[in-house]
């Protein structure tokens, strides 16, 4: 697969081009118990997701630990091998299919940022060193010369001094300085779509608005693409143009931000939006609190997987005989919930189906 | 009974802590003055190094040592001065009047102790009980702390529960001996938002029933608007500002203050603007006096008159204090 560069855009989604298009990815681990480490079970931390992201637009992928998202981002980089079934299109290319020579063109175009900016980077490296290395990796550089020059280029793009930095270590950096040094090795290769699981999480409120800024100047200038992983909401809401709420390994509700901040039509959405603290003291607090947590993904409950936790509940979503609905209830607003029906317009577009538990996985 | 009653529950007045590391003395809290009533919830807050732990440790005695020691000022806890009490008396009071839960509820539990051991072991020692009485208290606070069928799960080990149910446990530990002082480390940072919510509101109901003072700490100033009466803003090892709640919130008096509610994403303000982020980073704390203010580098509201000195915590109206020359009108 040759890289063709095709002009990017400066600004905003462009939703005419698809960059990656998912459909019905699952992702079961197995179980393994015993002498000859029989498969006992799985668990299936992403069943049955499907979203499409665009040239220069941020995904923004929501839900409570365990709920899958960072498995959907591993898997679709091709870090969870191999897939359990589903398809995931990089340009109309489908991933799960590419080998060797192909996969190392592919990761080219494909990034990951991690949450943890200690862990993630080698503490035996410099910072030269660890942003360059793609560089001479994918053949990118002629040269030593032409490499430090593109990689101080780069530490300036993030925000670090490209003569003092470039020959320290990690440990000398910051927490929110090394996650530009996380950014500036993801965009060494110009990719199209960076995965960010978490970016933020671990840094300090002042520190993750320096850098979630520097995530959107990043954007408008390379038209780069985000799947925006994380579990504050707050921050998702700010960085992304739609978001994507998982629960339980399936996605509940996908709507554009201000939609699906607005008018959250699933009992999950609105739960997770109603249990944010405010920062404004005369707030009303959270009038429905979510109880229980989140059941196993080894044995979903039955019907639909929020169930045992939804306020509105009825029978028909407690047992696997009748499948969940799949509603839009506006323009690319979509929800897995039988409470979709109640809104005006409403189309059922699809449905969740149950029982295939038994099918094999391999 | 009645002095009990009369008397502040915590009284921190100049506390520094000063800690002795391979690049040289750092004085990681510096002049730190605060107090805490019963069944008040007192909001810490500041960005990662600027002393709220380290008060916090320092109010306990859990300090490391030796790099770390307390060298100025006084803790009163009931009317008594724990600085420089001896060990054996402190721990008489953490436990049984002070307790403490931290922001990893898995690093904090043994995880080769079934919780029934670990709560049983600190109702013995801290309240001589006998074992029977002991594990019904301890099964008693988990259930009163949320967690389902807790005389068959107190048999469980830590890693049988999930994050949100360890925290509960803790917080059923802290309150075995019914302390009159909850200290709660960013208890609920590692936990998700839905967790968060029944974990506060956990902490809140306890407070109302039990009267216990408590001493937030975090970084979410969501929480402090949701939890805290009266919020300490600290940086650079000091408090930079002292108030109530609202007026905290409505109109901040430092700088500091009003550029960290800016960083706050929020889920009304208009998604994709720029964020407010606070350039540059903390100053070191050398143990060296400041000959200006110490947030100056990063002060948006900076001007010549703010490199005359690092001005004093003022408290210009009743129970409102700040470490800022401007006028308040001024601060946004």
């Amino acid at each position: 697969m040759s890289a063709t560069e095709t002009a990017r855009p400066t600004k905003g989604p462009d939703t005419s081009r698809v960059v990656l298009s998912v459909r019905d990815l699952k992702k079961w681990f197995p179980i393994r118990k015993g002498l000859f480490s029989r498969v006992v079970g799985h668990v299936k931390a992403v069943d049955g997701v499907s979203f499409d992201i665009h040239a220069g637009e941020t995904l923004g992928l929501v839900g409570e630990s365990g709920c899958g998202k960072t498995t959907v981002g591993r898997t679709i980089l091709r870090l969870n091998d191999p897939v359990t079934a589903g398809i995931a299109e990089f340009h109309g290319q489908d991933v799960f299919e590419l080998q060797g020579g192909d996969l190392r063109a592919l990761r080219r175009r494909m990034q990951i940022i991690f949450q943890d900016p200690y862990s993630s980077l080698n503490p035996r490296m410099t910072v030269e060193s660890i942003v360059g290395e793609a560089l001479t990796v994918h053949g990118m550089v002629a040269n030593k010369k032409e490499r430090r020059e593109r990689v101080q280029d780069l530490l300036e793009k993030c925000g670090l001094d490209p003569i003092r930095h470039i020959t320290r270590y990690p440990h000398e950096f910051s927490g929110g300085q090394r996650q530009r040094i996380g950014i500036a090795r993801a965009i060494a290769l110009e990719p199209e779509l960076i995965v960010c699981d978490e970016p933020v999480s671990a840094l300090d409120v002042s520190i993750q608005a320096q850098v979630i800024n520097l995530l959107q100047r990043l954007q408008e200038e390379m038209g780069i693409a985000y799947l925006f992983i994380a579990h504050g909401l707050a921050v998702v809401e700010h960085i992304s143009h739609r978001v994507a709420v998982m629960y339980l390994g399936r996605i509940a509700e996908i709507a554009d931000t201000e939609t699906l901040y607005a008018n959250p039509v699933h009992p999950y959405t609105q739960a997770l939006l109603s249990a944010i603290p405010s920062p404004d003291p005369d707030a009303p607090l959270n009038p429905h609190p979510l109880e229980g947590e989140v059941p196993t993904p080894i044995n979903p409950p039955a019907g639909c997987r929020f169930h045992p936790r939804c306020r509105f509940a009825e029978d028909r979503c407690k047992s696997n005989t009748t499948p969940i609905p799949i509603y839009e209830v506006g323009p690319g607003h979509r929800v897995a919930c039988i409470l979709g029906e109640n809104v005006d317009g409403a189309k059922r577009v699809g449905e969740l189906v149950h029982g295939d538990d038994e099918t094999s996985a391999s | 009974m009645t002095e009990r009653g009369q008397a502040r529950l915590l009284e921190v007045s100049g506390l520094q802590t000063e800690f002795v590391t391979d690049d040289g003395l750092v004085r990681a809290v510096d002049g730190v003055s605060f107090s805490v009533d019963r069944g008040e919830i007192l909001g810490i807050v500041g960005e990662s190094g600027c002393g709220k732990s380290v008060t916090n440790l320092s109010v306990m005695g859990l300090l490391p040592k030796p790099q770390g020691r307390i060298v100025g000022g006084s803790v009163f806890f009931d009317g008594r001065d724990l600085v420089g009490l001896p060990e054996s008396e402190l721990r008489s009071v953490r436990g049984n009047r002070i307790a403490m839960i931290f922001q990893d509820p898995m690093t904090s539990l043994n995880p080769y102790l079934r919780v029934e051991e670990q709560l049983v072991e600190v109702a013995e020692l801290h309240m001589g009980l006998s074992r029977p009485e002991a594990v019904k208290r301890a099964v008693e606070l988990l259930d009163r702390c949320g967690i389902p069928d807790a005389a068959r799960r107190i048999r469980g080990y830590p890693h049988e529960f999930s994050g949100g149910m360890r925290q509960r446990v803790m917080i059923a530990m802290a309150l075995l001996c019914d302390p009159d002082l909850l200290i709660a480390d960013e208890p609920t940072t590692a936990l998700d938002v839905t967790i968060q919510a029944q974990i506060l509101e956990l902490i809140k109901e306890l407070r109302d029933e039990r009267g216990m003072g408590v001493i937030l700490i975090t970084h979410d100033l969501g929480v402090v608007a949701g939890m805290c009466d009266r919020v300490l803003v600290m940086y650079a090892g000091r408090v930079v500002e002292e108030a109530a709640v609202e007026p905290l919130f409505a109109t901040p008096g430092h700088p500091y203050t009003a550029a960290l509610l800016r960083s706050v994403p929020t889920l009304d303000d208009e998604a994709h603007g720029k964020l407010q982020s606070i350039a540059g980073l903390p100053p070191r704390l050398d143990g060296g006096s400041f000959r200006q203010c110490t947030f100056l580098p990063r002060c948006a509201l900076a001007h010549d008159a703010c490199n005359e000195g690092d001005p004093e915590l003022i408290e210009e109206t009743p129970g409102r204090k700040r470490r800022c020359i401007l006028p308040v009108e001024q601060v946004r």
